[in-house]
């Protein structure tokens, strides 16, 4: 133990002197710092000031409890087939292999996971302002709420790992473990969706009702942790205690399981960790890896079409296939779910202006998803930059199949949207095209950036340029739109003018960039 | 001695290594070929003991999982992964507190530094460092904890040739001082000089095993023999 606990201390230490020689590195801690605390202000500004309507705080109580699910059966599925790791590359390769008790190394892994999870958690402090605005609940709770997050991401590692243990070599086990999740999901799922179809008043209160319920804690671990933090803001404190003590002796559990014969789960981590490395090693080095553990199921091969540039769109349209079961990524599923979300719990509140504050609040996450895609990682490789052919021709066909998932992707929100507000045809139909400009926007803007700064080093600086550039070419399509909005009412004008300003600038800005294919951006 | 005997491993319905035995000799330097996907990656983790198997593997005797087998193993991965947040003295330090070695660690530490002319680098992070001194600092925490048994993993690739010399000076020198040295590497002709066994690994399987003693074995070509097709 005392080694990792040298490997811990040293890490600390020198991390911290590292942050003090780079001074960019430096600063950008201070303004992170400085933002949460920012946040915290305005959001007790704000939150005291009426802008935001209060509302039932078992609205929260429900998102906490559907939060913590979501995150501990994505990884959980996730453990079927993967697994999940604490460790790092390093860790195997220096430390698996010491003479030190495994169950020691694994208490090192947890303790580090431990310091990621709150890390990652800290991320709900951005989220005060309108939690404390429509629920009013103070900054230390809602850091009780972070430790709780932290405890579901941990918890929910350890699930994984554990299933992973349980699972691997075993075909049958797996197929018994996947229907069990299954089943375990319906349940929940029906425990929320019933009342809220059955019962009485608004969908909303009924949805919020039952996720926040008793019955919901009760759910394992998530459900458990979901009481102990909602006891901290106002439920009976015996339920949390409760909650957050089982929590615990089940991650307790979990780690017995795993620890059982020593070394056996070293080789549960060994696949997740060796993917997760390939994927970081190919970030280090400029390139996007399509690193993911589990088998990809071949059903038919060849490309079939395309010849000569055209051959990189149904080689990505191939890829795409392979590479995910659903129509669209669990990323974009995720962000159009959480827009839809967040626009059922505003409309009441926002009225007309509903539907705007769901299009921004989309064309924010769409901002997020767009900065990764096939077509990014095709300039990783050379042989874009050796195809024969026009270099414009090149960059369309690099670019379109991602312009086909983002037309789907605008195609679903807008249909949620839909049923989500109510909403006259032609702003709907405005609504889509809006949707997909913003995308073909990002994509524009992924392109003036890389010609702009070349293969930069700095992904740091890339993304920093990117966002900045994002932000200068949206601008005056929205600004435009929104004076046109304020004469003339209805929004489908107002979208019709932002997506024909984002269609045009992103057209010219190809064109001028056609020559970006002229000289490899490879790192 | 590093023993494997009837090492079985299969991941799901691909076996990827079939009733494997072999030995590597103390004294003797034992190169484990074959071509890509033979299983030659997946004996070495068995042997280090990241790995499920069915079978038995020893290091000197002892179980390869257990403490004692650790204390005497060395491991070069094949590929080079360092603490980023480590200097590379400070993973010379890790490894000793690590195996609780004993003072003189201190001195072999230098040693081994100026050997792979990492002296002046000994506080540098490791992230600055190029991948083929990645690799070397990889090499120097096996050889610190001065290893009964070694394994290493393509040890060649990616070193600058002062490094090839030194490290096959090195494996000379493990070996003369009773350690089993089993590399595994693709790099037939650097070892051409430099083996005393040979295990030829194809699809999951020894397919020949041959001793430097009998006479006018051409690694190579009995590699290519093997490997494609030609006499066993």
């Amino acid at each position: 133990m005392k080694a990792a606990a040298y490997l811990i201390a040293r890490s600390i230490k020198n991390g911290f002197l590292e942050t003090l020689k780079k001074p960019a590195k430096l600063i950008a801690y201070i303004v992170l710092i400085a933002l949460m605390g920012f946040v915290i202000f305005s959001g007790e500004v704000s939150g005291d000031s009426g802008v935001y309507s209060k509302r039932d705080i078992k609205e929260l109580y429900a998102l906490i409890s559907l939060l913590y699910t979501l995150i501990l059966l994505t990884d959980c599925f996730k453990g079927v087939e993967s697994g999940a790791s604490f460790f790092r590359m390093s860790d195997v390769n220096l430390l698996f292999t010491a003479p030190i008790r495994p169950l020691n190394i694994l208490i090192y892994g947890l303790i580090r996971q431990m310091g990621t999870s709150i890390m990652i958690g800290m991320v709900l402090i951005f989220q005060y302002a309108w939690i404390h605005g429509m629920y009013g609940i103070s900054a230390f709770e809602l850091f009780i709420v972070v430790l709780g997050y932290a405890l579901a991401f941990f918890s929910a590692q350890l699930c994984s790992i554990a299933i992973y243990s349980f699972c691997a070599g075993n075909d049958a086990r797996k197929i018994r473990v996947k229907r069990g999740l299954t089943a375990f999901t319906a349940v929940y799922a029906a425990v929320i969706i019933i009342p809220a179809i059955t019962g009485g008043g608004s969908v909303i209160e009924m949805v919020a009702k039952a996720a926040g319920s008793p019955l919901i804690h009760l759910f394992p671990i998530s459900g458990w942790i979901a009481a102990g933090v909602s006891s901290a803001i106002g439920a009976p404190l015996w339920a949390g205690t409760l909650g957050i003590a089982a929590a615990c002796a089940a991650c307790v559990l979990l780690i017995r399981f795993l620890s059982r014969n020593d070394a056996d789960y070293y080789e549960d981590v060994l696949q997740a960790t060796e993917v997760g490395f390939l994927a970081l090693e190919a970030q280090k080095s400029g390139g996007l890896r399509e690193a993911q553990a589990g088998r990809t199921k071949v059903k038919s091969t060849g490309i079939q079409k395309g010849r000569g540039a055209w051959v990189f769109l149904y080689k990505h349209m191939l890829e795409g296939r392979r590479a995910r079961k659903l129509l669209l990524e669990p990323s974009q599923l995720i962000f159009i779910g959480t827009t839809i979300i967040f626009t059922l719990i505003v409309k009441d509140s926002l009225g007309d202006m509903a539907l705007l504050a769901a299009f921004f609040m989309g064309t924010y996450m769409q901002l997020f998803s767009s900065a990764a895609g096939r077509w990014l990682k095709e300039l990783q490789r050379p042989y874009i930059y050796l195809t024969p052919a026009p270099a414009f021709i090149k960059l369309i066909a690099v670019c379109l199949e991602n312009a086909m998932n983002i037309c789907v992707e605008a195609s679903v929100f807008t249909v949620l949207a839909g049923i989500a507000i109510t909403i006259d045809p032609l702003s709907l139909i405005a609504l889509f095209f809006a949707r997909v400009s913003f995308g073909i926007l990002f994509m524009a803007g992924n392109v003036l950036s890389m010609r702009v700064l070349g293969s930069l080093s700095s992904k740091g600086l890339l993304l920093t340029v990117y966002f900045l550039v994002m932000i200068m070419l949206a601008l005056p399509g929205i600004v435009t739109g929104v004076m046109i909005s304020l004469s003339i009412a209805g929004f489908a004008l107002q979208f019709a003018v932002m997506a024909l300003w984002n269609i045009l600038i992103s057209l010219a800005i190809m064109f001028l960039c056609r020559n970006l294919l002229d000289f490899a951006q490879l790192t | 001695m590093i023993e494997a005997a009837g090492v079985t491993k299969k991941y799901g319905k691909l076996t990827a290594n079939d009733n494997i035995s072999m030995t590597a000799h103390p004294g003797r330097i034992t190169v484990l070929l074959g071509p890509n996907g033979a299983g030659k990656s997946t004996l070495i983790k068995s042997i280090v003991g990241l790995l499920r198997f069915e079978g038995k593997i020893l290091i000197n005797g002892v179980e390869n999982k257990s403490i004692e087998a650790k204390k005497q193993l060395g491991y070069v991965p094949e590929m080079p992964a360092v603490y980023d947040l480590l200097t590379v003295y400070e993973h010379l330090e890790f490894i000793a507190r690590a195996y609780e070695l004993d003072g003189s660690w201190k001195e072999d530490a230098q040693t081994l530094l100026e050997r792979f002319e990492l002296s002046d680098k000994r506080d540098k992070l490791a992230k600055e460092l190029s991948k083929g001194m990645q690799q070397k600092l990889s090499i120097a925490c096996a050889l610190i904890i001065k290893p009964k048994a070694v394994v290493l993993d393509e040890p060649l690739v990616g070193l600058d040739p002062h490094a090839i010399k030194e490290l096959k000076l090195m494996m000379k020198e493990l070996a003369d001082s009773g350690a089993a040295v089993l590399v595994s590497t693709h790099m037939i002709d650097s070892m051409e000089d430099n083996w005393d066994s040979a295990y030829i690994m194809v699809k999951g399987k020894i397919a020949a095993s041959v001793e430097r003693e009998d006479d006018g074995h051409d690694l190579e070509k009995l590699f290519f023999d093997i490997t494609e097709g030609a006499v066993g």
